[in-house]
Order: C-alpha cells, then structure tokens, then sequence
C-alpha cells in the first residue's frame, strides 16, 4: 500500500450504556483511521469495546447505548453520490438522518457477525433475502436480479445455486450459512464491511476456506475490512494493520509485521507475548497479571496502569495519547515509552 | 521397561439410535473407531481434529464416564495393572483415584449451586480420602492454594468467579483425588489468552510436582503444540497420525495432517505470510456412514492408489521412529 488513500477517520468516539448497575464507559476516547482496500485488525480481551465500536460506527447500538462525542468521516464517493451529497468533505456518518443512515448501511457498510442466525430472516429462503438487498440497493427487478442472486451465490462457491437459492436458513450448515451472510453484506458492494468473529462457529478447515473467500472477494471488489477476533492467528494471516484496544482505548496501531515483532505498549506486549505458537518452544508463557477492568467504574489515567510493570504516578492521573513512535505509521499512548524501548534495546531489539 | 500408566486398544465407542417413523431402524455412531495408543507416566499426548471427530468422546470413554462397546483400556498405577472395563470393587476405587477429567466448559461441569467448599470437597468424601470437617476444609484449601486460588474462596459459589478461576476451581476438584492421569478437554477454550497462558503454565508446573500424565485435547495447534510430548490426530472416530510432538508438527506425513496444520491460522505473521495453505474440498462425511476404506479418501488430494483408498481402511503404521500413519502413501 504505498499511496494509501484514506477511507475512514473515526475520532475520539465516546460510546455510554445506561445499565441497572450504573454507567458502562465503553468507549472512551477511539480514534484510528482505514485505507482504501486494507484489512483492519482490532483486538483485545474481551469486553475491551472491539464489537462496540463496530455498533458505534453502524449507529446500531440499541436503546441503551449513546455516543456522545467523536466524529465518523466516511470518504466514499459512492455512497455520497447514491445519498444525493454534493459539495465537498467526506461523510459525517453521525450526522446522517436516521433514513440516510439505513442507506449508507447497505451500500456503504455492512456487518458480518458471528452467529450467522441473527443476519438471517429465518423465514425467507436465501434467494428472497438476496433479492430484497439486490432490489434496493442495485434497483433491479425480475430476472436481472435474480440472474444478480444466482452469481453472488456462485461467488461464495455455493452449488448448485438454483437449489441454494431456494433453501430456508436452517437448511444449510454453519459454513454455508456463514458464506450467504457474506454474499447477502456484499450484494450492495460496501466501501466497507465490519466482520465481527467471523469464523468463531466453523470449524478449522471451513475457516479456512471462509477466511480466503472473504480475502479473494475484498480483492474482487475493493472493498475494506475491518476484522474482529479474539484469534491473534487469525489477524497474522489475514490483516493488513492491527489496532489493540484496551479497556475502550485504542492503546496501539501498526502493520501486522511490526506489531507481532516489536509491540511497543506494555498491554500489547503481555499481549502478544502470552499466545503460544508453533513456530517456537517456549517452556513458560508469560502473561499479564490482574484482571480486566470494570468499566463502570474504570481505572483513572492510563486505563491499563493497575496491571502494568511501567505504571507511576502520572499514569494514574492523565490518560496518555496516541503518537507515533519509531515510525510515521506506528501510534501507541503510553507515559513511559522511553523507558519501554530501552528495555527493548537490552533484550536485543525484539520483544 | 516399566508398564507405560495407559493403555488403550482397539478401543470403540458407538452411540446408537432410531429413525424412522415406520420401520424404526437402529443407527450406529461410530465416535471412537478402533483406537490404539499408549502414554507413558509424566507425559502429555495431544489430541487434535476438528469438530465432531470424537476427542471428548475418546476422553469420556477413558475415565469412564461411557462404557466402551468394545477393546480394552488397562491402568498400571502401582504395576498391578487394572483393566477397567470390568473391575472389582477393590480396582473401581484405584481407577477413580487414578483417572481424573476437567471439562471443556467450565460453566457447566461446576454445580452452581454448590459452594467452592463442596465442588472441591465431593471427590475426598467419596473416595474416603479423609476423615471429618476439619481435614476436609484443611485438604480443600491446600487444594486451593496448589492452583493459585485464595483460601477465603472456599465458601463462593462458581458465579462469583471469572473463567480461568472457575477453570482452576475445576482443575483443583480433579487433583483432589491425586490422579496419575488427567483428562484435560479443551481446558482453555473459553478464556481470553492472557488466562490462557495463566492456566496452561499452572498445568505444567502441576504436572511436574504431582507427576501426572496428561491427555490433552484441543484444536488450538499453538496450545497443543506447547504443552504435548506427543500428538495424535483424530479423523471421523480413528487415530490417522501419531507420533512425537516434534515430528508431527515439523513433518506431517498423513495427507489430512497435511490439510489441518496449513488451515490453522498461526499467530506468527512471517509464517503465515510464506505458509502454503492445503484446502479441503469434497464432502465431509459424517460418522454414521463413514465412507468405506481409507475415511479421508472423500476430501484426499493424494488418492495414491485410487481403488485401495476406496475400498481398504490403512492400518496405523511405523513410518519413521516414534511417527505412526495411517495412510496407502506410506504401505505400499
Ligand atoms: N448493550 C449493552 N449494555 C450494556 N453494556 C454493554 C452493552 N454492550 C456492550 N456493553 C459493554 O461494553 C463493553 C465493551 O463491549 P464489547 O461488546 O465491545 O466487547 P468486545 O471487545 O467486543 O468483547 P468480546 O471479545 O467478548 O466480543 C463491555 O464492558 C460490555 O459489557
Ligand atoms: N452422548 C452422545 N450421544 C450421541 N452422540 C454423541 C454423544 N456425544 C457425542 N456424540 C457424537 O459423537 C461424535 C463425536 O463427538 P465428540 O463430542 O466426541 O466430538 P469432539 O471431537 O469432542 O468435537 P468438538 O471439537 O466439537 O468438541 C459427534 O458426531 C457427536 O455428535
Ligand atoms: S501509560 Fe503507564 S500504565 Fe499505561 S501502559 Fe504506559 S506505562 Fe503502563
Ligand atoms: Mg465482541
Ligand atoms: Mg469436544
């Protein structure tokens, strides 16, 4: 990617849910950027607002949850064309009206999650749900559309189609479940698809074949990915950059090369450092001690200090900001990253 | 040479059940299909394979919570070795003692409405291991404390824990009886890994005080990887690959081995980027009707000798020291 153009900037988004127990601060504070055509990795624990900032984005968060604060600038000439936007600047999706944003999310972005059943109307056959999105969103009728169905089937290498197209949800198995979700999130062709855990219910060698699918057709149609998953094998195989969150922080960003190498936040790090690979022996995993925080009531300052060996005072009290370090491309908030890389430089250089 | 601890043989498990509305017609699922291996006193044998291909089963079989349908599983905990498929009453005790299993999930293999105290507590009472209230709660809390839990935990219930401590709760309720072998399924599947390495790093350090035997199932290649001596690749109920850790994962020879590691995703971006990626096609058959002769000549690319994979199953042969396959490649 050496002229990388920007797609999305999503800035300082605030996300809140109104609970029993009291106020969730699910997102505080997350910025990073997509490019045109990448894969965007974002991981972290559970709970840590990966799926929440999806929802944010999409505007579909549900009666409890608000975003208070932050900016979405969606750059796709496209989507500005079908919404009728002249006039210069990008999109500001939270500003969009309810009726523009349903738009916007058939053929500006979709979501994929992880349980195929909850995108699928479980009382229409596959080929109806393919036509409803073909009609609305390509504005084509009869045969044109169902000729449409029957090559998006055939994309995600469903056979026969005809007889696809005519089976209800629970007729098919996971896999193919999971592949019509996918050709349903591609029918408007996105600028932009949200898969979250895309491949948590199938099998290794279904994954396997699902994961290249979703990389040949992102190829296919240009489009830009944004993927959620707790497997870091995963995000080493197929993303292009990663971004860690922590706690509602994005707390790190960086190609994939460097990020696996060199993590320069401590939670990446401990992060990274915990996962067992095949490619090495190690006799003990480290990890990070502590236990993921409450969000409810948070830690002050760094969310990360009541677990991190760097913490000191003024981690306690101000929250740090991302800023590059080493590299243009490389973004991490931490207090002490002088001290984190002296620490790399003694244990020669890679973590 | 001393007896290894386990033995398996020929080891099969079947479920069995009608269908039909009419004629009503008994099925066989074949879960665990003429199973052979042995594994030696402090070591661990990793089971790998995807969804379905009957590692719980196999597992559940071995410390008896499914009666086998047939073959034979012999214990040599103190060189008398105990069959258990009919043992007396004297041997039952030994074999509870010996064999232990934790569960994949956590959330419901712990009775959540019994307190940490008697989740822990059950396994010394039944086995008569001590002798009123106060050895009990002493014993529990030692318990406790060997995997990293507080002794003030004992009166909590399993809600009130995260994950890996409900994992740990049921970890500390298999070492209760002092197993020499333990069953560990998928025992980290459910947690984040930061938990993960947690436990997996506390299972090695238990395994090496108590000198335990692990039988280790996972389909996390990473996990197996860091934690078996040797590993066993399960396909449709039957063992196609078997032999050291090292070996297996260096050099696999069966073709399915082959397809499983290449589509397991490694958390290692400079070998994913130069990993060639094997993808299984073909129908995936299911474990009622298997197909006949070699189970993965449906999905195989090889196909070495066309007929013979169709229509002879291969035996699990010594192909180079300490590596089984079960494969025509490497019979012929
Ligand atoms: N509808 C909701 N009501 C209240 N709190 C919520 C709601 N949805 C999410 N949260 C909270 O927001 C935080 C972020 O949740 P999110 O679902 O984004 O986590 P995640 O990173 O996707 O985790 P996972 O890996 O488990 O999917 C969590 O603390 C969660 O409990
Ligand atoms: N109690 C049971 N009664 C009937 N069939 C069963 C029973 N338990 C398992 N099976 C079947 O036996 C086969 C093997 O199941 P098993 O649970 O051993 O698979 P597994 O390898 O552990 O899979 P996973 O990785 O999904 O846990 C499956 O086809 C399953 O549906
Ligand atoms: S800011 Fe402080 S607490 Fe946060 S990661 Fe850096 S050193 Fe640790
Ligand atoms: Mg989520
Ligand atoms: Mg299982």
């Amino acid at each position: 990617m050496s002229d990388k153009e920007i797609l999305m900037e999503v800035k300082d988004l605030v996300t809140r849910f109104y609970t029993e127990d009291g106020v969730v601060k699910a997102l505080e504070g997350v910025t990073f950027s997509l490019y045109k055509g990448e894969t965007l990795a974002l991981v972290g624990e559970t709970g840590c607002g990966k799926s929440v900032t999806a929802l944010s984005i999409l505007r579909l968060l549900g009666m409890s949850g608000k975003t208070l604060k932050g900016e979405v600038l969606f750059y796709d000439e496209e989507s500005k064309k079908r919404l009728g936007m002249t006039g210069k600047g990008p999109i500001e999706i939270l500003k969009l009206e309810s009726k523009q944003m349903l738009k916007i999310r058939g053929f500006g972005m979709s979501m994929i999650t992880q349980d195929p059943m909850t995108s699928l109307n479980p009382v229409y056959t596959v080929g109806e749900q393919l036509l409803e999105v073909i009609e609305l969103h390509k504005g084509m009728s009869g045969d044109e559309a169902k000729k449409e169905a029957l090559r998006l089937i055939e994309d995600v290498e469903l056979t026969p189609p005809e007889e696809i197209f005519k089976k209800y949800p629970h007729q098919l198995s996971g896999g193919q479940r999971q592949r019509i979700v996918i050709s349903i999130s591609l029918a408007a062709e996105p600028a932009l698809i949200f898969a979250d855990e895309p491949t948590t219910a199938l099998d290794v060698t279904i994954q396997a074949r699902v994961l290249e699918l979703m990389q040949e057709l992102k190829e296919k149609f240009q489009t830009s990915l944004i993927l959620i998953t707790h497997n870091l094998g995963i995000v080493a195989e197929t993303s292009d950059r990663i971004c860690v969150m922590y706690a509602g922080r994005v707390v790190e960003v960086a190609d994939k090369f460097t990020l696996f190498k060199r993590p320069l936040h401590p939670y990446s790090q401990g992060l990274i450092a915990a996962v067992p690979v095949v490619t090495e022996k190690r006799d003990r995993l480290s990890y990070i001690g502590g236990t993921v925080p409450n969000l409810i009531h948070p830690p002050s300052g760094c969310r990360f200090h009541p677990r991190c060996p760097y913490a000191t005072d003024i981690c306690k009290e101000k929250m740090p900001e991302l800023k590059p370090v080493e590299t243009e491309d490389h973004l991490v908030e931490c207090w002490h990253m002088d001290e984190v890389l002296k620490d790399l430089e003694e244990k020669g250089g890679v973590c | 040479m001393a007896k290894p601890l386990l033995e398996v043989k020929n080891l099969k498990k079947f479920f069995t059940f009608q269908r039909g509305l009419v004629k009503r017609k008994t099925f066989y699922l074949r879960a665990v299909d003429d199973v052979t291996f042995d594994l030696e006193r402090e070591k661990t044998l990793g089971v790998v394979g995807e969804s379905g291909c009957g590692k719980t089963t196999l597992g559940k079989t071995i410390v008896g919570l499914y009666p086998p349908d047939s073959g034979s599983i012999t214990l040599n905990p103190n060189g008398n070795p105990i069959n258990t498929l009919n043992p007396n009453d004297e041997e039952l005790k030994i074999i509870r003692k010996t064999v232990q299993m934790v569960f994949q999930d956590p959330q419901s293999s712990l009775n959540p409405r019994w307190p940490v105290r008697n989740i822990v507590g059950e396994p010394l009472e039944i086995l008569k291991l001590v002798s009123g209230r106060k050895e009990k709660e002493s014993k529990v809390i030692e318990l406790l404390e060997t995997v990293g839990l507080k002794p003030e935990h004992i009166n909590r219930y399993p809600h009130e824990f995260s994950g890996g401590q409900r994992q740990r709760i049921g970890i500390a309720r298999a070492l209760a009886s002092q197993p020499d072998l333990m069953v560990l399924d998928e025992p980290t599947s459910a947690v984040d890994v930061s938990v993960q390495a947690q436990v997996l790093n506390l299972l090695k350090d238990l395994q090496k005080e108590k000198k335990m035997a692990y039988l280790f199932i996972s389909h996390d290649l990473g996990v197996v990887h860091h934690m078996a001596d040797e590993i066993a690749v399960q396909y449709l109920g039957q063992i196609v690959e078997y032999g050291d850790s090292e070996k297996v994962f260096n050099n696999p020879m069966h073709p399915y081995t082959k397809a499983l590691l290449s589509a397991l995703p490694v958390a290692d971006p400079e070998f994913e980027a130069h990993k060639k990626r094997i993808i299984l096609t073909g129908t995936l058959p299911n474990a009622i009707s298997p197909p006949p002769g070699c189970r993965f000549h449906t999905r195989c690319k090889e196909l070495v000798d066309e007929k013979k994979c169709k229509s002879e199953c291969p035996a699990l042969k010594e192909v180079e020291k300490n590596h089984k396959v079960a494969c025509w490649i490497y019979d012929r």
